[in-house]
């Protein structure tokens, strides 16, 4: 009698696990979409202005709906305006921004008459604030190769990056305004968890299933997809992500034809080369 | 008709089923035939969350350990989707001392391989995982079993259908299945 309860109890369990559904599928959480915006990209880097510096920074904002900076941590955590990790010197010398002081990187302004300063967030932001420019600024922060044993970790210095990104965008009423963009879902939730204002992207190299996932998953604003590469971007893709509560950042748009596509086709951000 | 890859893969799952059922068929086959080694064959059917309603071999050797091979399908359609499955696994007992009991535990690595086309997607999975399995003769030549653990679950193919909806299988799932199997000999 035992064992026919027990075959019993079994029997229907497996019946209604075997109802069990094997996908997951994600429900609808329709976004708005309020127009493209255009972001400078490099901080609006062109023929005249260097890339990711006070100035071109200042010369794209007014023409554009924001910009977008790749930044660096220095060794005293503050945040600097480079697309690449490491600190050149004039004179040919390379050092990892993280292993880097803030003395250091201020000491280097020209080399044969050429400028080749670094530029901090916060001084880009200050001028927001002081000149009322309230748009938006896309962090796009880049992993590097550990230089030293003190810079392995570099996922939490990532961690660090956000929490001084945020600290500003605090100090200087911008967190609304902040989108980060990172390959790391665990960074761009942290930046997330110190501030819910702020947008996060997942970066994606033309993997629209995957990203796609990864930021449903991880409750993302969006993917920060680079276009005209992998899966492109079309329709049908645009009306999935913005039906389940996704935007679209998208980069690496090559001309005027690219853009005016990707406008057609609704993509929420676009990140420019500007034209001198 | 024209052959293209479209039609290949709306196939593939009949295909599968066909290939599955055909290697059981197979395995069967010749285990009757070998008289030679002290093998066990049983016929199995079951119902279960990953197996769905499934049926197929059990081959018992070295007295206690056992190779099963079975296929399954979802035949009710209430959600317009094939799903059809094929595992393989092996049983290990857990305890020595249980040889002659009527009850049995075993340990079961086990490896699935899952089919779903649905109005939106279709996965090829292969779903592998630990489980345990309690086994109960009812009589001389007929047992009832019960399974239960965990499957991990990784893409050999995916293919999007349509844009309406986004979904995918859960990483890590449990599994558990009820079975009963006849000894043939």
């Amino acid at each position: 009698m035992k064992v026919t309860v027990i075959i019993f109890l079994w029997f229907t369990g497996a019946l209604f696990m075997s109802q069990c559904k094997k996908i997951n599928y994600y429900t609808d959480d329709p976004v708005l979409f309020e127009g493209s915006k255009i972001l400078a990209h490099r901080g609006g880097g062109n023929a005249i202005y260097r890339e990711n510096t006070f100035e071109s920074c200042i010369n794209a904002l007014p023409g554009n709906d924001g910009i977008e900076v790749d930044v660096q941590i220095s060794k005293n955590h503050t945040i600097w305006l480079s697309h690449s990790s490491d600190v050149l010197f004039c004179g040919g010398e390379v050092k990892c921004f993280v292993a880097v002081t803030d003395a250091e990187i201020e000491s280097i302004t020209t080399c044969d008459t050429a400028d080749i300063s670094y530029t901090k967030l916060e001084d880009v932001m200050k001028y927001m604030k002081e000149n009322n420019i309230y748009k938006y600024i896309s962090i796009d922060m880049k992993g590097w190769v550990p230089c030293n044993a003190g810079t392995l970790d570099i996922e939490g210095l990532m961690r660090l990056e956000t929490e001084q990104v945020i600290a500003l965008g605090e100090k200087y009423g911008l967190t609304s305004y902040l989108l980060f963009e990172n390959q790391l879902a665990s960074v761009l939730n942290w930046a997330k968890s110190k501030n819910s204002n702020v947008q996060t992207f997942i970066y994606s190299f033309g993997n629209f299933e995957k990203q796609m996932l990864v930021a449903l998953d991880n409750d993302l604003d969006g993917i920060s997809y680079k276009s005209n590469f992998g899966d492109l971007l079309d329709n049908d893709k645009m009306y999935l992500l913005h039906k389940k509560g996704l935007k679209v950042m998208a980069w690496n748009i090559p001309d005027s034809v690219s853009q005016a596509y990707l406008v057609s086709i609704q993509v929420d951000l676009l990140q420019l080369d500007l034209k001198p | 008709m024209v052959i293209t890859s479209k039609n290949i893969i709306q196939s593939s799952g009949y295909f599968f089923l066909r290939l599955c059922t055909g290697f059981i068929f197979c395995t069967t086959a010749t285990l009757a035939q070998d008289n030679t080694a002290k093998h066990s064959l049983s016929l199995l059917a079951g119902i279960g969350n990953y197996e769905s309603v499934y049926s197929g071999v059990n081959v018992g050797f070295s007295r206690n350990h056992y190779f099963e091979v079975a296929v399954g399908i979802k035949p009710w359609n209430l959600e317009n989707e094939l799903y059809v499955m094929m595992y393989a696994d092996v049983g290990i007992p857990l305890f020595k001392k249980e040889e002659l009991s009527v009850m049995k535990i075993y340990f079961q690595p086990k490896v699935i391989t899952w089919y779903l086309n649905n109005d939106y997607n279709r996965f090829l999975f292969i779903a592998i995982g630990p489980e345990l399995r309690v086994t109960y003769n009812l009589a001389h030549a007929l047992q009832v079993c019960g399974s239960a653990g965990l499957v991990y679950n990784a893409k050999l193919y995916y293919e999007r259908k349509t844009y309406e909806e986004v979904g995918w299988p859960l990483e890590y799932q449990p599994s558990f299945s009820l079975q009963i199997a006849y000894r043939l000999r």
